[in-house]
């Protein structure tokens, strides 16, 4: 820069003086002037060629001020080529890795239209990642229960849709939100999974269904023996064991059998009211029979009629008050309600046993599952009851939720919604 | 020619919001169809009455999106004025709801039948050709809305040959259900709901192509229908309009 100058100086001397010589020193210096305004707009004039085409031929040699601009430049376009270069091969590789991903990622942004997918995301929802950018994902999965859950506010749980492009499979769809509004879409191929669980459901039903046949005759046989005088005494005990043991193998195969049939019904029919008062009440007596049981105090606050399938409910019931008076000492309570509250209706059984201890409250509900393994045998358990009223409940479209404390007692409550209930009132009419 | 991205064109964003929306109903109306469609389908071949019956019941759903639809489109006529592809569009739209509330009915048509149908006495091939039917005019009309959401001349032009298999199918059913009535009377009860079922999933047929064709009004400003079906030598030799 500073040679620059000195050039630039050394020239308006030169031209002053040659004009000084020739008696007119401004002139001189003028020309000069514009001499030097000249050569610059002519390197001005280079640099914008140099600038539209990067012709290294034509950058200029030296090392002046315009030298140096040049060289500038053209170290700047080669650091933006290299990152630009650097991005495209990043972009590449994370577009590559989503490709090999098995599950199809669809970016969606806040109005549901499609941003990005992957390879998996043309597979499987059959969207054409160039030409489908920018529409909205329902135009592609129409299927109305997926069009709901996009609307709904609650996406935490993955809802299961039939796939739009390929028959016969089935995806396990979940919109992860992230950023400001936008969400993910993730599909993934369950069908396999689904072909699984039918198959062990199957197993079970048929299973338990093969066994009921040889039970029963093992069973009367039993029966007859029990009560035959001619069997010698030595064989009375043992005989009362097996029929003992035979009756319960008998409860595991029927609620195995109830449980596989309510897995593979859906949602129940809202068309039957039930009258849950009447239904605890008839289970009551029945259970109360047995008079060495502990008393069941029944509180029917409302009088309101649940929609859904009445045997099953009877069931709810009938699991749920033996469990509790196999679990209560003889003389303490035992209480069963029917009332309702702000979004729906309870019902709840609360017993004043020995309680579960916290950490298997969650397993409670799975099948076979007992707190004590060694004392089933004897109160006549099977671990099956609160298995099948989860189900049950579920299907009913209610709550099935358990509390307890050790010593004191444990409450069991299902909860059923408000659309599921209609008065007793308006059902008479 | 016209895209999908035509759409956002507008200067007012409340225009092309409603545009937007409006074409976005249609298609949850026509994945709504696909769905009942498809569950009637699986009713009949399944002899599932209780799921039969629901298809028949929740054929209200189809019609209160109709009737939503060309509530919309009205409105925008009226306050809008579109002129040219939206003008179309709209037009399209009108056309399209009403074949596809049609599907609606037919599906509803075949849920009932099908209800009926678990009661009686089922084929040993388990009503396989109509299953085949079905599943064939299903995949049209999930081609139909597809062609519908991308705007693809080509994909709705591809869809309208396949009537022509379904008229097939459908043909071979029927000559298969006379066969039947003819060898066993008492059957003919059985028989003829299972041929009205093949007629209806035949029309699906029909209603699919009608919407390739209101596709190809919409995208080029053409209208082709009746002329399509002059041209039977199959899936290449259909040319498209230009």
């Amino acid at each position: 820069m500073k040679k620059t100058i000195a050039q630039l100086l050394f020239l308006l001397i030169i031209a002053t003086a040659l004009g000084w010589y020739y008696g007119s020193p401004v002139g001189g210096a003028l020309v000069g002037a514009l001499l030097a305004i000249a050569w610059n707009l002519q390197k001005l004039y280079r640099l914008d060629r140099f600038m539209t085409h990067w012709d290294l031929n034509s950058l200029p040699e030296g090392d002046d001020a315009w030298s140096q601009i040049f060289s500038k430049a053209h170290y700047l376009r080669q650091r933006n080529l290299w990152h630009k270069r650097r991005y495209r091969s990043l972009l590449k590789e994370i577009r590559k890795s989503t490709d090999a991903m098995p599950d199809s990622a669809v970016l969606l942004n806040e109005y549901g239209e499609i941003q990005f997918c992957n390879a998996a995301a043309e597979k499987l929802i059959g969207i054409k990642s160039r030409q489908d950018r920018g529409q909205r994902i329902n135009n592609f999965i129409r299927s109305p229960r997926f069009v709901q859950y996009l609307k709904s506010a609650n996406q935490s749980q993955p809802i299961e849709i039939a796939s739009p492009v390929i028959d016969d499979v089935l995806l396990s769809c979940q919109l992860l939100p992230y950023g400001g509004g936008q969400r993910l879409l993730l599909a993934r191929d369950i069908t396999d999974r689904q072909r699984l669980t039918k198959m062990r459901r199957d197993f079970v039903a048929n299973a338990s269904h093969e066994l009921r046949t040889p039970l029963t005759v093992i069973t009367g046989y039993l029966e007859g023996l029990v009560d035959d005088p001619s069997v010698p005494e030595a064989w009375g005990q043992p005989l009362l064991q097996m029929q003992m043991q035979s009756v319960r193998m008998n409860t595991i195969v029927n609620g195995l059998l109830e449980l596989s049939q309510l897995e593979t019904r859906g949602i129940a029919a809202a068309t039957h009211e039930i009258d849950v008062c009447g239904l605890i009440n008839s289970a009551t007596e029945s259970l109360q029979d047995e008079s060495r049981l502990s008393p069941i105090k029944v509180d029917c606050a409302s009088d309101v009629r649940l929609l859904g399938d009445s045997n099953e409910i009877d069931s709810v019931i009938v699991n749920l008050l033996s469990n509790a008076l196999r679990h209560t000492p003889k003389d303490n309570d035992i209480r069963i309600s029917w009332r309702r509250n702000d979004d729906g209706a309870v019902l709840q059984v609360a017993d004043s046993g020995e309680g579960v201890p916290k950490q298997y409250l969650p397993r409670l509900t799975e099948r076979f599952f007992r707190v004590d393994q060694g004392r089933g045998s004897t109160s006549g358990g099977v671990g099956l009851g609160l298995a099948i009223v989860k189900y049950i409940v579920g299907r009913h479209e209610g709550k099935l939720s358990i509390e307890s404390e050790l010593g004191k007692g444990t409450s069991v409550s299902c909860y059923f919604p408000a659309k599921r209930l209609v008065s007793a009132a308006a059902s008479s009419d | 020619m016209m895209k999908s991205t035509d759409l956002t064109h507008h200067i007012s964003r409340r225009y092309n919001k409603d545009l937007e929306d409006l074409r976005n109903h249609v298609l949850e109306m026509g994945g709504l169809v696909e769905t009942q469609l498809a569950d009637a389908i699986t009713a009949l071949v399944t002899g599932d009455s209780e799921l039969g019956l629901r298809v028949a019941h929740d054929d209200y759903k189809v019609n209160r999106y109709e009737v939503n639809i060309d509530e919309e489109c009205s409105r925008i006529l009226a306050t809008r004025a579109p002129a040219a592809s939206d003008l179309r569009l709209i037009v399209a739209i009108i056309k399209t709801i009403t074949d596809l509330e049609r599907v609606g009915d037919e599906a509803e048509k075949i849920g009932f039948l099908a209800s009926k149908l678990a009661g009686m006495d089922r084929p040993s091939d388990s009503y396989r050709e109509v299953k085949n039917l079905g599943n064939h005019v299903l995949r049209m009309l999930r081609d139909a809305m597809d062609a519908f959401s991308r705007l693809d001349v080509d994909a709705a032009l591809a869809v309208v040959p396949e009537d022509e298999i379904a008229d097939q199918e459908y043909e071979a059913i029927a000559r298969q259900c006379i066969t039947f009535m003819m060898e066993d009377p008492r059957s003919i009860n059985r028989v003829m709901n299972v041929t009205w079922a093949a007629r209806a999933l035949e029309r699906i047929g029909d209603h699919a192509k009608n919407i390739c064709e209101y596709v190809i009004y919409m995208v080029q400003g053409r209208d082709v229908r009746h002329t399509l079906k002059a041209n039977k030598s199959g899936t290449s030799g259909v040319e498209a309009p230009k």
